[in-house]
């Protein structure tokens, strides 16, 4: 009997008739190391394709890309390449051409800020003092502006006495000024 | 896109912008007369011996004020300091002593004749008065009195000379 990989498999599959089965069976079981190189060829393919999906991506294909394609660049004719070069220098340009935009707006931000921050600031003319216990009192004229200062400690001794260094009080208190122009006539 | 050309060009712009703005800092905008007098009635001599009369402009200027009306005046020291421009600036009116100081620092651009800027009047150590954008006028001298000493009173004349 010549035992064929298709009915081998339709036996397998049991699309064979009962005597048709049964003549495989008898052959198979005289000519057993057939059998056994008859299943693997048939059923060890397919059962390995179950185990891997039908396609696999290669790891990094940006890069095989790029490789692939400086590959071609690099074997391709003449025209090819100044087109390839003209590309490259575009891009740069371009990249320019957002840098110096980007750096505009910047200077540009940076002399509104400074022109806003230069803008005639709101009038104010407050005093601040340390202590309740001093009082201001402020005059104006017409040729000067006065300040009177009461209620400070009175200074002792020399006034050349050598002072360690200055640091700010940090309980400044603001009051109000009374604005006594009217006080001077 | 490679972006680091863009960073780099960023990072060299912001630098330069800041050396530009700190150069401007440093830019004299004008000059401050600071003078320390000392006012009372009671006094038989001068304080000390650099004691110097005051001019009769200066006193009929002061007596037009309650408060600053005195018998006697003597101006004790001055100091004339640059304005810089976005500095805090100091002036000692009686070098080398540090018993009575002014710290200033300008507000804004000044205009043809006027500057605002922010003063802080220092006894000793202690900040005793300080003022905020006050506007200080050429020609046009701002009185603080101050605390008192030997039957007086310190009087802080301030005074914008010039403005560039």
């Amino acid at each position: 009997m010549n035992l064929t990989k298709e009915k081998f498999n339709d036996w397998l599959e049991g699309k064979l008739s009962k005597a048709e089965a049964e003549m495989v069976e008898s052959y198979i079981e005289s000519e057993q190391n057939v059998a056994i190189d008859l299943f693997e060829e048939t059923s060890t393919p397919a059962g390995c394709a179950e185990l891997f999906s039908a396609e696999i991506q290669p790891p990094y294909p940006d890069f095989f890309n790029q490789k692939l394609a400086n590959s071609i660049a690099s074997s391709s004719p003449q025209h090819e390449r100044s087109e390839i070069k003209e590309n490259v220098v575009s891009a740069i340009w371009q990249r320019l051409l957002y840098g110096s935009t980007a750096l505009a707006v910047l200077v540009a931000t940076f002399f509104v800020g400074m022109q806003f921050n230069t803008q005639p600031q709101q009038e104010a003319d407050l005093v601040y003092v340390p202590s309740e216990q001093v009082t201001v009192t402020r005059y104006q004229t017409e040729e000067a502006t006065m300040i009177l200062l009461d209620g400070l400690e009175p200074l002792e001794g020399d006034l050349f006495t050598p002072v360690s260094h200055i640091k700010e009080d940090e309980q400044i208190q603001m009051i109000t000024i009374s604005n006594n122009s009217n006080e001077l006539f | 896109m490679n972006t680091s050309p863009f960073i780099i060009l960023v990072i060299l712009s912001t630098f330069s912008l800041s050396s530009l703005h700190a150069q401007q800092g440093k830019k004299i905008i004008g000059k401050l007369k600071t003078t320390l007098y000392l006012a009372g009635n009671s006094f038989d001599s001068p304080p000390f011996a650099e004691a110097k009369k005051v001019s009769k402009q200066t006193i009929m200027r002061m007596k037009k004020v309650e408060g600053f009306d005195f018998q006697k005046y003597y101006l004790l020291g001055e100091d004339k300091t640059d304005i810089f421009r976005s500095f805090e600036n100091w002036a000692l009116p009686l070098k080398p002593s540090k018993v009575l100081t002014l710290s200033y620092e300008p507000i804004g651009k000044p205009t043809k004749n006027s500057l605002k800027m922010n003063l802080d009047l220092w006894q000793k150590d202690r900040k005793i008065m300080k003022t905020a954008a006050s506007k200080l006028e050429l020609n046009k001298t701002m009185y603080i009195r101050g605390p008192q000493w030997k039957k007086g009173f310190l009087i802080i004349a301030v005074e914008v000379l010039q403005l560039n």
